[in-house]
């Protein structure tokens, strides 16, 4: 090879030398970031941690047992079913981050009452709401429960709670 | 490397390089994967378990009347495991309540075990017979709780899908 010939060849092997070397940015970059999101899928626990909150919080929703004293999570005070006493038992300043909506029935499926915390943003999610991992970025993740309850008017009865929680896709 | 063969030669391990580590990029890429997906099922089945222990402990502070008397589930089990008495009360209870509960609510099947001295409750409800998928595809879903006799102790499982 006479050194034209080596100069042009040395052109040709560190161009390809530079593509590897933005092949392996590209690469390292897009692993990375699949690690990151993997890791940031956290709606669900959220969502558990929130509902378990109003469900076991003694200031929320719960029943108290004036005799013995304490509050029974499980069962559910009509009296202190509404909006005010989940939103003072959570203490949110500013609540951009979830909203939830319980509806309490009977266990023939009559609907007793339905709260609606943080309304404002629910009103404002719920239409664009989808179960995680459906949807767009633009859509917002709604997490279902049903739970069998029991709830107190006077007697305890059985009934049904269920919970729609709606979290941003941030 | 100045000769011609050595020119030759450092292209190519460049090239087998570049091909190891799509390949190395590529086990890793999977690997995450793998990781994130069963982190997911972890927190799924965590959020399922969670929801049955609410459930099998709701079902059994149910209040039923036994002969003018308000009892608990739970008490009633006690009862039958005791001598026996009140089973058709137990299981008619057992079945109203569970078969009201998936009637009205997302689940389709449900099983409780209830085993004393001897066995108390057996019990599979399906929520309607047009009902075709399996049921208890995860076995992690079974929850139990205990329950106080003289000798021992009565042991309730509960698994809801």
């Amino acid at each position: 090879m006479d050194k034209k010939g080596l100069i042009s060849f040395n052109m040709v092997y560190w161009i390809g030398r530079f593509a590897f070397l933005l092949i392996l940015v590209l690469v390292v970059g897009y692993v990375v970031s699949r690690y990151q999101s993997a890791e940031l899928k956290t709606r669900l626990s959220e969502s558990e941690a929130f509902f378990n909150a109003v469900y076991y919080s003694p200031d929320a929703i719960s029943y108290f047992d004036v005799e013995k004293g304490i509050s029974v999570p499980g069962i559910i005070d009509l009296e202190n079913f509404n909006e005010e006493r989940i939103e003072s038992a959570l203490n949110y300043e500013k609540n951009d981050v979830i909203a939830a909506s319980f509806s309490l029935f009977d266990l023939n499926g009559k609907l007793i009452k339905t709260v609606v915390y943080n309304k404002e943003k629910y009103d404002l999610w719920k239409p664009i709401s989808k179960p995680e991992g459906k949807g767009g970025i633009g859509a917002t993740s709604v997490f279902e429960k049903e739970i069998y309850v029991l709830y107190f008017n006077g007697k305890t009865n059985p009934g049904i709670l269920k919970a729609e929680i709606i979290l941003p896709r941030r | 490397m100045k000769n011609k063969k050595g020119g030759l030669t450092a292209p190519l391990i460049d090239f087998w390089s570049l091909v190891v580590f799509l390949l190395v990029a590529i086990a890793v890429f999977f690997i995450i994967k793998i990781q994130a997906e069963r982190n997911e099922l972890i927190i799924n089945d965590e959020a399922a378990l969670s929801d049955s222990k609410k459930i099998l402990q709701n079902f059994l502070r149910t209040e039923v009347d036994v002969d003018g008397k308000t009892m608990t589930i739970a008490d009633l089990i006690i009862l039958v495991d005791h001598d026996g008495g009140y089973r058709e009360k137990l299981i008619a209870e057992k079945n109203k309540i569970l078969t009201e509960f998936l009637e009205n609510s997302k689940y389709n099947c449900a099983e409780i075990y209830a085993t004393g001295k001897n066995p108390i409750i057996e019990s599979h409800i399906i929520k309607d017979r047009s009902f075709k998928g399996s049921c208890f595809s995860n076995v992690k879903k079974t929850v139990s709780a205990t329950l106080p006799r003289q000798d021992g102790k009565i042991t309730v499982k509960f698994a809801i899908e």
